[in-house]
């Protein structure tokens, strides 16, 4: 008879949760006049989007900006679906991608430059600088340990962006290669800054504002990737950083795109590491 | 105590004694020196020599020599590890390593101290079965420890480190600067908004089936091809879920819009499975016995069922779904590309919305350590994710202990 | 007011209906894998089972995905199932009940652990300590995944095989004990032979886990599209199909999208097979001791 009763009250419990739940879904649906702006795409335009976002959305209370990343590739994708209002990409959107975008809005937000950076142990062991021919060797397995090169007598253990990328792919178009001879597949800048980090004599490319600490830029052809460098057009690896749209932005996207291209916005793109586009 | 066990006693003592030091060594990557490791097996070895030579007198039977046999084949091992090289550069074979040679010592003083200790239960008992029943016993003891260990290392680690970034400000505010500092507030809602809504959605379609499924189907092929559906549907990664959840929720259903709904939909075709098969078994638990009686007694069958088998195997059904929600809890990949960004979705304000949650969370700040300083909200974000998905496991359980009923 | 008769039979029709749109669901989900899929099968064909993969080239061989995949399965086995055995051995024959009713449930919990938990613990923790243990060229390797899919697999295989010894009626038992028979001798010739079927069960269900096994595997294995070589090399990087989904699936228009659903029908039909084989051998396991009982 105890038994029952309890079955009984966790039957009625149970229905209570059901319909207060239902009663939440309802009320949810209703619009409280909140306006999603969606950004995705490259992990190297992230910080900007993010930090901007950060900014943006505490001084509007009636506009949400969500950020994430996922690559430069599904930022475009993002835009051809329409999954997203703004797709971030850190490559020039190639001409297939075009043909599907048919109103496409470009907005450069800022300059990055590719910056090649590898471990701690060979940066100390002299390696502070490569020429565009050994990055390329490095990264097509012709040269497979670093003494090649005059560094430590180690295996390089080379780090790649996922072809998703848009790092990747200003990699590839830059260096002219077409296929790698990678140890390592990152998704992310981060995680090739980490595995990098993690490991004593690898190499990996990521965007300026990924360098820095325990991942030490090399100079490429004895240039250094600085923002003074790569705003003088010395240094040879930079690629713009975009916002790409479908059709002019209008209402809360065009409010955050303006934000972003303001000069408060452009400070935030100095800020985390990057050179702002004017 | 005679000698002979006094012996024996000895040897595993000796035994226990080096493989702890060599579990130790490997843990901590100590650099074993070929001294320490020397001394440690011929230790063995020489108690393998005593206890032989000490059974081959009073007994005079094969075993005493087996020993020696034991005790020589551990002092060889030891002789010729000296031969060892400092560093064993396999890449010369073209394999990705170079062992350096205390990782062998520790791991060998692993081994053969646990297989001594072994070995020692034999000369204890005399060579009498108990003997090898008690060293099989020890063995499963050992493999228990050693299933409890990564299991400790993980929980301690997470609570050891998470613990500190835990704070008020970590549970209440939205994430600030990437992340370094803020909190987690809005993900915490996304991933209880999450289970609701799936819930919602599978609890009555779930529990419906099995219904039918366990009372009202007639056992045949149908039933069956059915059954080995949702098995196989309840194998099915949850990276596949993820596939099928954006092309055809997000792409087709929902316009391309990444969100709560979607996500949901997504977890509760994941958490289907679970549900229907929990809560079969829990009906077919009930025996037949008593819907016969109550149909005799004239009850209708809606009746039977929702009088007779529906109270006692409620809570089977609850504990089975409580875990399928648990898991749907915890899972990124089919959130990933259906539900979630980062940051700025806020608190969940619709079904049509984009939502952060806290796997995904832990994702994304995992992906920006190193380049932000956000270790610390990483531990706390796995410890959190922890303390509610094991949260939700134990109340299920507790569920059934509490609830368990017998028949 | 309705009668009876008549409430009855909307009751089960309305149960009826609720079945039909479960499994309805469940197919729809088959088949919507098999359509997505067909392009890419139609247009590569047997070029999907090549070992080139190269996205700017328009070369998706799967190869190197689907030996990871088993290489790491594989792995993990030879890690849990000797522990796991061995674990599920003592607790449901040897630990007293007090021990016992503390462990069971705490395993059963472990198994909850999310999947991303144990991958951001194996990639901050376990990577660093293989390679300096290991001397590997970095922190990615297919042995970091064995290592991290192995214990997840254990709480599973430990459960399942518990439950399966369990099961093994008192009787049979009693009976060898009582021919004189030890314990250990009664477990090793009676219960574990008797609990067979179920057993291997646990360890299919604990290699379908690994197979399946996506967010843990993508932040450690290195996600190199590559067969090591020699193949045995578990100190290389690699990838596995599920991690490869997973990185992939960002480039979510176009031809790759259906060859990554190509890679989720290979995961399904790997896994299907193994719950299959899994059920036939646990009914098997029922059918042998119902009639005892």
């Amino acid at each position: 008879m105890k038994m029952q009763k309890k079955s009984k009250m966790m039957v009625i419990g149970m229905i209570g949760i059901l319909l207060v739940a239902s009663v939440l879904m309802a009320g949810c649906t209703e619009d409280d006049g909140v306006n999603e702006v969606t950004v995705t795409g490259s992990s190297t335009n992230l910080p900007i989007a993010q930090m901007c976002a950060e900014e943006f959305n505490s001084e509007h209370d009636n506009i949400r900006v969500s950020v994430s990343g996922g690559g430069s590739g599904y930022g475009i994708s993002a835009i051809i679906e329409g999954t997203a209002d703004i797709g971030m990409s850190s490559r020039d959107i190639r001409q297939s991608e075009r043909d599907q975008i048919p109103d496409l809005v470009e907005y450069t937000i800022g300059i990055d430059g590719l910056a090649i950076i590898v471990s701690k142990p060979v940066y100390n062991a002299g390696i502070t600088g490569l020429t565009t021919q050994q990055v390329i060797d490095i990264y097509s397995g012709q040269t497979n340990n670093w003494n090649e090169i005059g560094g430590p007598d180690e295996d390089i253990y080379v780090v790649e962006r996922a072809e998703t990328s848009g790092t990747y792919g200003s990699f590839m178009d830059m260096m002219g290669l077409e296929e790698t001879a990678a140890h390592s597949t990152q998704l992310e800048n981060s995680d090739v800054r980490r595995t990098v980090t993690t490991s004593d004599y690898a190499i990996g490319y990521v965007g300026m504002a990924y360098t820095g600490g325990d991942a030490p830029a090399v100079s490429l052809d004895g240039v250094e990737p600085t923002v003074a460098n790569v705003q003088a057009g010395h240094y040879s690896l930079q690629r713009n950083l975009y916002f790409y749209l479908n059709g002019e932005p209008t209402g809360a996207v065009k409010e955050y795109v303006d934000f972003v291209m303001s000069s408060r916005g452009q400070e935030i793109v100095a800020e985390v590491g990057f050179i702002p586009a004017h | 105590m005679n000698i002979r066990k006094l012996i024996s006693l000895w040897i595993f003592t000796v035994s226990t004694v080096v493989a702890i030091l060599g579990f130790w060594a490997l843990a901590t990557r100590m650099d074993v020196e070929y001294w320490m490791f020397f001394v440690a097996l011929t230790l063995i070895s020489a108690s393998y020599y005593l206890s032989g030579i000490y059974h081959h007198m009073t007994e005079k039977d094969m075993n005493g020599v087996f020993m020696l046999f034991y005790a020589s084949i551990v002092l060889m091992v030891a002789a010729f590890s000296f031969y060892l090289p400092e560093i064993l550069d396999m890449r010369q074979w073209e394999i990705n390593a170079r062992i350096p040679n205390f990782f062998f010592y520790s791991l060998s003083m692993l081994f053969l101290g646990i297989f001594s200790s072994y070995l020692s239960f034999r000369p204890f008992y005399n060579f009498k079965k108990e003997g090898a029943q008690m060293g099989a016993y020890y063995m499963l003891y050992i493999t228990m420890i050693f299933t409890l260990i990564p299991l400790f290392v993980i929980l301690f680690n997470i609570v050891y480190r998470g613990a500190g970034g835990i704070t008020w400000e970590f549970l209440t505010e939205d994430i600030i600067s990437m992340g370094e500092r803020g909190g987690v507030y809005p993900a915490i809602l996304g991933t209880l908004a999450l289970i609701l809504v799936t819930a919602v959605i599978v609890l009555p379609l779930g529990v419906g089936t099995a219904i039918y499924l366990a009372e009202y189907a007639r056992k045949g092929l149908a039933v069956r091809v059915i059954r080995t559906a949702v098995n196989i549907l309840q194998g099915t990664p949850s990276i596949v879920h993820g596939l099928f959840g954006y092309a055809f929720f997000v792409l087709i259903l929902f316009d391309g819009q990444k969100c709560l709904l979607a996500g949901a939909l997504t977890l509760a075709i994941l958490t289907l499975p679970i549900v229907i098969r929990s809560a079969e078994e829990a009906l077919n638990a009930v025996p037949g016995d008593l819907r016969d009686a109550s149909l005799a007694l004239g009850a209708s069958k809606w009746q039977t069922i929702k009088k007779v088998v529906l109270p006692p195997s409620l809570p089977g059904i609850l504990t089975g779904t409580v875990l399928g929600l648990g898991r749907a809890a915890g899972e990124t990949a089919p959130i990933m590309f259906t539900a979630v960004y980062f940051s700025g979705a806020g608190t969940p304000s619709s079904l049509l919305r984009p939502i952060q949650a806290l796997p995904y969370h832990l994702l994304s700040l995992y992906r920006l350590i190193g380049y932000r300083d956000v270790d610390l909200q990483a531990w706390a974000t796995a410890l959190l994710l922890l303390i509610i998905v094991l949260g939700v496991n134990v109340s299920a359980i507790i569920i059934r202990e509490k609830y368990r009923q017998r028949f | 007011m309705i009668s009876r008769r008549a409430k009855d039979k909307m009751v089960h029709y309305t149960f009826f209906g609720i079945a039909t749109v479960s499994v309805l669901i469940i197919f729809f989900i088959f088949i919507f894998l098999f359509v997505e899929a067909y392009p890419a099968i139609q247009r590569f064909g047997s070029e999907l089972l090549s070992r080139d993969w190269n996205v700017a080239r328009n070369q998706f061989g799967l190869l190197p995905a689907i030996f990871g995949s088993v290489l790491v399965a594989v792995g993990a086995l030879v890690v849990a199932v000797p522990l796991g055995l061995g674990a599920a051995i003592y607790l449901s024959e040897i630990a007293p009940n007090r021990i016992r009713v503390l462990l069971k449930p705490f395993i059963e919990l472990l198994a909850g652990i999310p999947s991303i938990v144990y991958g951001f613990i194996g990639a901050i923790l376990l990577g660093r300590f293989l390679y300096d243990t290991f001397g590997m060229r970095g922190t990615n390797s297919f042995l970091a995944g064995i290592l991290v899919l192995g214990v997840m697999a254990l709480p599973i295989i430990v459960s399942m095989s518990d439950d399966s010894l369990k099961a093994v009626p008192k009787d049979l038992k009693d009976a060898s004990l009582a021919l004189g028979a030890t314990k250990w001798q009664t477990i090793r010739k009676v219960t574990i032979p008797a609990a067979i079927s179920g057993i291997s069960s646990a360890v299919i269900m604990g290699m379908g886990r690994a197979i399946g096994e996506t967010m843990a595997v993508m932040l450690i294995i290195g996600s190199v599209m590559r067969i090591p070589v020699p193949f045995f090399d578990i100190f290389e990087s690699g990838n596995t199909l599920t991690a490869l989904i997973a990185v992939q699936m960002g480039e979510a228009h176009g031809i790759i999208i259906n060859v990554l659903f190509t890679a989720g029908i290979m995961l399904f039909t790997i896994v299907a097979v193994m719950s299959i084989i899994s059920d036939i051998l646990q009914k098997r396991t029922t059918d042998k001791f119902e009639g005892k009982r």
